[in-house]
């Protein structure tokens, strides 16, 4: 599954989530292992209510798993906060409506410990998203496709070794969806990024999503969460819908999904077969 | 501001960077908020202008007609007199009661605050400390005051702690809300963004405690004034509390009731004041005064 040689960046082993609940408790996630090479981009999938957002609160150290354990870079995930650097956007951007976009970008750079050269690398990251003119203006002033924009800027403006996405553009419109997901593809392989990419998972329920950004998606069964099916996304990048073999892989994601699991063979087949 | 709009031909080469639909809109929006708020507060101020001065008017009436004794009832006009009469009086007193009142707003405030960050860090601290809260604030100011006089003197002091005693339950409860109220969303960032506790206090719980903060601090301000002046009654040698206190024992209404008025703008223009700021401070917030 990982091909590189390197040790994986983020492992989670044996992960369990239990919610505990007036009415009883909620299994969110039943037993997953995931492993994910470093620089890469994974989407989890899966119907919605699964346990995936669960699963990646553990794996950001927001939430600590019932059982099993999770590791960035070999470190326990909660106490790893900080010493790779993480980067976390939901579809709530969490963007501080009393700061300017610009102040709320400096965010992650002047929070934890760390003080950097701070407005070059603002007014760059902002540039590199097209928010230069929107810099001084409010969150409340902004529509949702430029609050996730700079979301994602502070997200990625101290370079973190991880990336964290719960369906972040899921109440935006197509046209706004498609674009935001080729900036985040572009931002993290920019050229002048003094660290290497970011470790990427992107959880999201839009198969074409999936299909599109990631090298790899990992299909998740309905509540509580276990992993269906674990493939690489063979397509050749920029990916687009007239690619060959886009419109299948599409279908064949999807039906994994709507069959639970039933036609897991198959993906197995067609991966190894190219 | 200057500012470099995106070249067509970097748009072009990256369309995702068009900017957005709502860009332009935005100046547009803004402008046209900015210039209703100002004629809005006039618009608003003058039903109760107009109640006011009916009331007056007829108030002024009644007494003539019915020739009611002054110490009884005196009438606006009469008040109005001994307000101008001597005006330096009235601000001086005035101005003591509402430093008071201040005071105790600041020292009962602050302390509040304080004590709400402490409790939203540590649940039991709150559990612990909510009844004493209650007790104090449950405890009737008259009977309070007395001791207070006896503990600390004559001087401004006592008024000052009484007037904070009063302040500090509404603005603890404002406080503990406020500082719950910050939202998740924002919090998920602030972890994994490696905040300290420090950081996520100051930067986060308590600009998102503002809306509530306000609120309980308009209610405070006046329970400030409230204890300020009932402190004065009980052992001042100024202020307006004191100056009513002895009018009344002179059977000098009218100047009580200068007084009272007096007291009653002070109130209005604290609660205004703090109304004003709010809308500076709190113009992010969806329900803040500004609409």
């Amino acid at each position: 599954m990982n091909r590189s040689a390197e040790p994986p960046a983020i492992v989670a082993h044996g992960v369990r989530h239990v919610y505990r609940a007036r009415a009883g408790d909620v299994r969110a996630v039943d037993r997953v292992d995931v492993s994910v090479g470093p620089g890469e981009l994974i989407a989890f999938l899966g119907p919605s209510g699964c346990g995936k957002s669960t699963l990646l609160r553990m794996l950001a150290g927001l939430l600590v798993p019932t059982r099993g354990e999770v590791a960035l870079d070999g470190q326990p995930s909660i106490t790893a906060r900080g010493a790779p650097g993480i980067g976390w956007l939901a579809q709530d951007d969490g963007l501080l409506p009393w700061r300017t976009v610009r102040d709320n970008v400096a965010l992650a750079l002047t929070l934890g410990s760390r003080s950097i050269q701070i407005d070059e690398r603002v007014d760059a990251m902002l540039a590199q998203v097209g928010l230069t003119d929107a810099r001084d203006r409010y969150p409340g002033e902004l529509s949702g496709g430029m609050r996730q924009r700079a979301a994602l800027a502070r997200a990625l403006v101290a370079e973190p070794a991880f990336l964290f996405l719960d369906e972040p553009f899921a109440n935006l419109d197509e046209l706004t969806r498609e674009r935001l997901g080729d900036l985040l593809l572009e931002l993290r392989d920019a050229p002048d990024r003094a660290t290497p990419r970011p470790t990427t998972i992107l959880v999201t329920h839009s198969v074409i999503e999936a299909v599109r950004l990631a090298d790899r998606v990992i299909v998740f069964s309905a509540r509580p969460a276990r992993v269906l099916d674990d493939a690489p996304v063979p397509l050749d990048r920029p990916r687009s819908y007239d690619q060959a073999g886009f419109g299948p892989w599409v279908q064949c994601l999807t039906s994994i999904l709507r069959t639970g699991g039933a036609d897991a063979p198959l993906t197995a087949a067609i991966g190894a077969s190219r | 501001m200057t500012s470099t709009p995106v070249a067509r031909a970097d748009v072009a080469a990256r369309p995702h960077l068009d900017v957005g639909p709502d860009a332009g809109d935005v100046a547009l929006v803004e402008s046209r908020h900015f210039r209703q708020g100002r004629v809005r507060v006039l618009r608003e101020l003058l039903p109760t202008l107009a109640l006011i001065l009916v009331v007056l008017t007829a108030w002024e009436i009644a007494v003539r007609v019915l020739r009611v004794a002054p110490y009884l009832l005196p009438s606006p006009s009469a008040i109005a007199l001994r307000l101008l009469g001597d005006p330096v009086f009235f601000a001086r007193e005035g101005a003591y009661t509402l430093s008071e009142a201040l005071a105790g707003l600041a020292v009962g405030g602050g302390l509040a605050l304080m004590a709400g960050l402490l409790m939203a860090r540590w649940r039991w601290l709150e559990r612990a400390l909510l009844p004493v809260a209650i007790l104090a604030k449950v405890t009737p100011v008259v009977i309070v005051a007395p001791l207070f006089v006896l503990w600390f003197g004559f001087g401004p002091l006592p008024r000052v702690l009484i007037a904070a005693l009063l302040t500090f339950f509404p603005v603890l409860v404002g406080a503990v809300s406020g500082l719950r109220a910050a939202p998740l969303a924002a919090r998920d960032v602030f972890l994994t963004l490696d905040a300290t506790r420090a950081q996520e206090a100051l930067l986060l719980r308590l600009p998102a405690a503002l809306p509530q903060l306000f609120a309980a601090l308009k209610v405070a301000s006046t329970l400030a004034l409230l204890g300020a002046v009932i402190a004065e009654w009980v052992g001042g040698d100024r202020g307006l509390g004191r100056a009513i206190l002895l009018a009344n024992s002179n059977l000098d209404t009218t100047t009580a009731l200068a007084g009272v008025a007096i007291i009653g703008s002070i109130g209005v223009a604290l609660v205004g004041g703090l109304s004003i700021l709010e809308r500076r401070m709190l113009f992010w917030h969806a329900d803040s005064a500004a609409d």
